[in-house]
């Protein structure tokens, strides 16, 4: 078991040494400078050309690659060109919103999508069942960022009930930052609850099938005990696994929400950094990412060993 | 008894009334612009959105009053002598920065060094002689020449000549952004979360003048509690959330909704002060080094198709010659005559006199910028319909702004300047700027321009500047266009002017 530990470690920091250097080549290959929109349009080259010696962007670029290595090494991602703060520390506050934003689209997409499965695979073939999936596949259909708009323009500017976009931290309000947070929930979450809501409908069609339900309606049991409590246990095994995909890529496509809902998340992190050139910034929200990615695999793996004590680590 | 109770009862409540329509003291003012600086310190760039927020925290010696006059606001006067080298500035005593320390010469010495090796033009950097404290509360600039624009510059917000305490000037120094942002403004710096806001609170010791308020002079009262500006890169959430009343003002809007927008009675529109339009031409190196082609792609522009492709209905831009605005005391029609003329046949012929052969001329297009790209769009089919064979290179807004510093990578790009309200801060003027305009005659009037005292002398030469303009065209100028902003009804004492300010306004319930 240890040496497989120290395999996977070792992978692992291969794995996000090769990373580094692609992410590091490609950010500095692609055309574009950050100190024009630092120092604005209006800088003179003489300006421009000072700034750039002074950050070391005109430095070889192998001589940039090993300061690189050599500051990830010691767990340094760098400083914002643009914000002069450490990257580190902007990951940290950006964390909050993405995942609250990820997390509440995640219940929305769970709250909408298994009951509409539910009640389609249980009047399948009736008009509710056609309704139903109409509704899923128009929901999944319209991109996230215009069902975002549409969302503001109804709840935000009709009915004034909600913020039209911005974000307030948990610690400020936990009222606040739901109300801030609902409508780009329910932008993000309804097309996966659309996915849901297809993925739940078929496995419990198929369920509803098998013998054991035949057997347990047999047995007398009221059709809502058949259905929640034998049928639909087992339906969810594969819907589980569309969510947890789903959940991943909502973390993905969380970027455009946090550009229309104005939240300061990874996500607009990202997008801000790449239109600005913030090179370091760039560079640094992807190390993160590729290493959050790579602990949790790592950490999967080494579970599944302690969970299943058949899987051989030879 | 019962009447005095009723007596005080009805002075109560003329006291209310009277309080329900003057100026109210408090609340959170929430302003939404369309991106975010980088940093807000004066000195270091001429991006707008750095003076909209710092000039609540700084200020300078001079400001504009509404004539864009310079008038003292930290200063308390000045004296010139008689050769007009020496500016003897004294400064307003009793006025504090928000880290409680007085305001005194050696702040304003370090500052306005570092301001002339960061924010100055290199007309008046190379002019300065000296800047040195004669005082505790007065500093004399000594000149190599006259300059009677001097006020003017240590006026003028753009890359301002903010006064920053001395110790947060030295900690910077030239090479690096100021990271302290303390001020004398009506407002202090109280937090920045990127990517997000912005926060300024009302400075409770603020030392105000005591004129009547006068544009950018004049007394200051910070009514708000705070001002949070937020960057909101959505246009249409910007439109819908002053709407919806989250935000109270926002900036820039889409043309496209004024109609719906100025149905709504709790929002006003406004049209801000003229922008303007213009064509880049590389005079430095290229193809467009030939003035002859220079001037028959002048004589090619149609601007009228230009401006009604790029902004649509009439309101939102105007036809104009001048290249300062109409609204300030430069404009000249001195480019009348060649401006707008719309001449294809002339265009045809100045460009067989001008030995062209038909090699590509690159036009560079920033695709994400509506302006840039419609206008392109539009230029480069006026442009071949005399001939020329323009080859329109798109880009990201990143690259197109480095390619456009490498002269060798284009000939011609679309561009647009705010307000300015002194001819010197054109920058298409300076020679080492994109484009390259290198013109012996420009050069030495424009020292001219900047240590002539009389206005009307000075005028005379802007005048022949212009026509240099027209002669020599380092640029082809469009028009001048309004971007559209609005504003919640509750936010009063909201005074229309070019640079934006929140000081002297407030919010009626």
């Amino acid at each position: 078991m240890a040496t497989y530990v120290f395999r996977r470690l070792a992978a692992a920091v291969l794995t996000m040494f090769v990373v580094a250097t692609i992410v590091f080549t490609l950010m500095n290959l692609v055309p574009g400078d950050p100190v024009f929109f630092i120092l604005g349009e209006e800088a003179l080259l003489s300006e421009v050309e000072a700034f750039r010696h002074q950050l070391g962007l005109d430095r070889p670029l192998g001589v940039r690659l090993l300061d690189w290595y050599s500051d990830l090494a010691r767990g340094d991602l760098g400083e914002s060109l643009f914000y002069g703060v450490p990257v580190l520390r902007m990951i940290a506050q950006r964390l909050e919103p993405t995942l609250l934003v990820t997390a509440m689209a995640t219940l929305c997409s769970i709250a909408v999508g298994a009951p509409l499965g539910i009640l389609a695979a249980l009047r399948a073939g009736s008009s509710v069942d056609l309704g139903a999936m109409i509704l899923a596949l128009l929901a999944v259909s319209i991109p996230s960022f215009w069902l975002g708009l549409n969302l503001i323009l109804l709840f935000s500017l009709k009915l004034q009930v909600l913020p039209t976009a911005g974000y307030v931290r948990l610690a400020e309000g936990g009222v606040q930052a739901f109300r801030h947070l609902l409508l780009p929930a329910l932008a993000l979450g309804l097309s996966h609850a659309a996915v849901i809501a297809r993925m739940t409908r078929a496995n419990l069609l198929e369920v509803l099938n098998y013998d054991y339900v035949r057997t347990a309606r047999a047995k007398g049991l009221r059709e809502r005990s058949v259905v929640l409590k034998h049928a639909l246990r087992n339906a969810m095994v594969p819907t589980l696994g569309v969510i947890g995909v789903s959940i991943a890529l909502m973390l993905g496509g969380a970027i455009i929400i946090e550009v229309v809902f104005v939240i300061p998340g990874i996500g607009k992190l990202v997008v801000d950094a790449i239109m600005k050139r913030d090179f370091t910034m760039i560079q640094g929200v992807l190390m993160f990412i590729a290493l959050t990615t790579a602990g949790v695999n790592l950490s999967v793996d080494i579970l599944y060993g302690v969970l299943d004590p058949r899987i051989r680590y030879d | 008894m019962h009447r005095r109770m009723l007596l005080i009862l009805v002075l109560l409540m003329g006291l209310v009334a009277i309080l329900a329509t003057g100026q109210e003291s408090g609340g959170q003012l929430v302003v939404a612009l369309e991106s975010e600086p980088s940093t807000l310190d004066m000195h270091w760039s001429s991006l707008n959105y750095i003076r909209y927020i710092a000039s609540h925290i700084n200020e300078q010696l001079f400001t504009q009053d509404a004539g864009f006059r310079a008038v003292p606001e930290l200063a308390a006067g000045f004296n010139v002598s008689e050769d007009g080298r020496i500016y003897a500035i004294q400064i307003r005593e009793g006025v504090f920065f928000h880290n409680g320390q007085e305001l005194v010469a050696d702040d304003v010495v370090a500052s306005l060094e570092r301001w002339l090796g960061r924010g100055a033009t290199g007309h008046i950097k190379n002019n300065v002689v000296s800047i040195a404290k004669s005082g505790k509360y007065e500093v004399t600039i000594t000149l190599l020449e006259p300059m009677g624009f001097l006020p003017t510059a240590l006026a003028v917000r753009r890359k301002g000549a903010a006064i920053y305490p001395a110790s947060v000037v030295e900690a910077a120094g030239t090479g690096d952004k100021i990271t302290e942002y303390i001020g004398t403004g009506p407002y202090e710096f109280t937090e920045w979360v990127p990517g997000s806001h912005v926060l300024l609170s009302r400075y409770a010791d603020y030392s105000s003048r005591t004129e009547e308020p006068n544009g950018y002079g004049g007394r200051k009262t910070a009514y708000l509690d705070e001002i949070k500006f937020v960057f909101v890169t959505e246009a249409s959430v910007r439109a819908v959330g002053v709407q919806a009343g989250d935000y109270h003002f926002a900036m820039p809007i889409p043309n496209d909704d004024y109609d719906r927008i100025e149905a709504n009675p709790d929002v006003i529109s406004l049209l801000s002060a003229p922008r303007m339009m213009w064509i880049l031409l590389n005079a430095g190196e290229g193809a467009l080094t030939n003035r002859k082609l220079r001037q028959a792609i002048q004589a090619a522009v149609d601007c009228e198709e230009l401006l009604i492709g790029v902004f649509g209905d009439q309101q939102f831009w105007r036809l104009d010659s001048g290249i300062m605005w109409q609204e300030t005391a430069w404009w000249t029609d001195a480019g009348a005559s060649r401006y707008n003329s719309f001449d294809r046949d002339f265009a045809r012929q100045l460009v067989a006199e001008s030995g062209y052969a038909g090699e590509p001329i690159r036009m560079i297009v920033s695709a994400p910028e509506a302006l840039v790209l419609n206008g392109s769009i539009i230029l480069e089919q006026q442009l071949k319909s005399i001939g020329l064979n323009i080859e329109a290179i798109e880009y990201d807004v990143a690259t197109h702004r480095q390619v456009k510093k490498d002269p060798s990578m284009w000939e011609i790009s679309v561009s647009d300047s705010t307000y300015r309200t002194h001819p010197s801060l054109h920058i298409h003027l300076n020679k080492d700027w994109d484009g390259g305009w290198h013109n012996a005659a420009k050069e030495i009037l424009v020292e001219a321009l900047l240590t002539e005292q009389d206005q009307d002398a000075a005028l005379a030469i802007w005048r022949a500047i212009e026509n240099l303009y027209y002669d020599d065209v380092p640029i082809v100028k469009v028009g001048d266009f309004y971007d559209y902003i609005v504003y919640r009804k509750e936010v009063k004492g909201f005074a229309e002017l070019p640079e934006l300010f929140f000081w002297n306004v407030w919010l009626e319930d």
